[in-house]
């Protein structure tokens, strides 16, 4: 993963979002899913690769993820994968990503900020 | 990233609130992670110390890494957010309930000599052998999350100074009849006057807060031992 700066004031939901949308598709551990994002995004999104675990083990709280220990070359490995809550959880927020993208590219786009000064 | 600082990072999220549970497995999985990026690194071509140091950038900084977790109140210790109702209250109502369930269940059972013996044993046993377990659990449980003491050590000296004045008699007889079971308080004719409370008496009652300081030493002695040995290690 390119080791370049984030943009926190944009990640809000952004790594939920991703991680959610990743574990829906397949199980994966933590090194597994960091990877699988960069290859995703292409390295536009840099979460800093540590913190996906407490939104992973917070998610799991929530019971949109389950996660099950798997012993892989002599140590546990933790695998996350989506549950049915967690699909659901996903579904309403990319509609909500989708309402917001539109908005706000409304008014980058200068469509809004035209149509109320017409 | 090195043990050492794994281990400031777990005891930095310890005092923050997040649960032990949490800690251990996020301090697992980052190290399990800082492996996996170093190994990928060193595939790359990177000299051990380069792949190191990549590997601790990419995992990012401690303060990052606490933020994280700190920013997700599940993972915060319902312990750690209630500290006076899991370690004071709690504890407190929790040995009464029992105590008095233990007592009522016996007290329909106890028909016969050998009953009210074993109600006896059952008696002695909230009131002079659970104090100490509960205040020593109390304080393993705050220690173990880092939580300041004053309320486990409050919550335990409230319970042990009610089951220290508690005094509890047993006069065995062949017959039901002839023997009997009785539990009274040296504490409360301080504060009620209640003729079924009886006289109140200041040197029964000193009797009983000596068992409660002994209840507090027997629990308190054990755990500062244990509490070194857990700094030291």
């Amino acid at each position: 993963m390119a080791l370049r700066k984030s943009n926190p004031e944009f990640m809000t939901g952004i790594p939920e979002l991703l991680i959610l949308r990743l574990l829906s598709d397949r199980e994966m551990y933590g090194y597994e899913l960091v990877q699988a994002i960069e290859t995703a995004t292409g390295s536009a999104i840099n979460l800093g690769e540590g913190v996906v675990y407490p939104i992973l083990h917070s998610l799991e709280e929530r019971a949109c993820l389950k996660a099950r220990s798997m012993p892989v070359n002599g140590r546990t490995r933790v695998y996350y994968t989506a549950t049915a809550a967690g699909k659901k959880r996903l579904g309403a927020m990319i509609t909500e990503w989708q309402r917001i993208t539109s908005v706000v590219s409304n008014v980058v786009g200068g469509k809004a900020h035209a149509t109320a000064t017409a | 990233m090195q043990p050492q600082q794994l281990s400031l990072l777990g005891e930095q999220l310890l005092r923050s609130g997040v649960a032990p549970r949490h800690v251990r497995r996020y301090l697992r999985e980052l190290r399990d992670h800082y492996d996996d990026a170093v190994r990928d690194e060193l595939k790359k071509g990177a000299s051990q110390a380069a792949a190191e140091e990549t590997a601790a950038i990419r995992l990012g900084d401690s303060e990052r890494l606490i933020q994280s977790a700190l920013a997700r109140p599940e993972l915060q210790s319902r312990l750690a957010r209630y500290p006076g109702l899991a370690f004071g209250a709690g504890p407190v109502l929790l040995w009464v309930v029992l105590f008095v369930s233990v007592f009522l269940l016996f007290a329909e059972l106890a028909l016969s000599t050998e009953r009210m013996s074993v109600m006896y044993g059952a008696m002695i046993f909230f009131a002079r052998v659970a104090p100490v377990v509960l205040a020593l659990g109390l304080l393993v449980i705050a220690f173990r999350q880092r939580l300041p003491l004053l309320w486990p050590i409050v919550g335990s000296a409230i319970v042990a100074v009610l089951a220290g004045t508690l005094n509890i008699t047993f006069w065995p007889a062949p017959s039901v009849a002839e023997s009997g079971l009785g539990i009274s308080s040296s504490l409360l004719p301080f504060f009620f006057d209640a003729p079924f409370l009886g006289p109140a008496q200041p040197g029964v009652l000193a009797q009983g807060l000596m068992r409660a300081l002994l209840t507090m030493a027997l629990a308190l002695v054990p755990f500062t031992i244990w509490r070194r040995r857990q700094n030291l290690g």
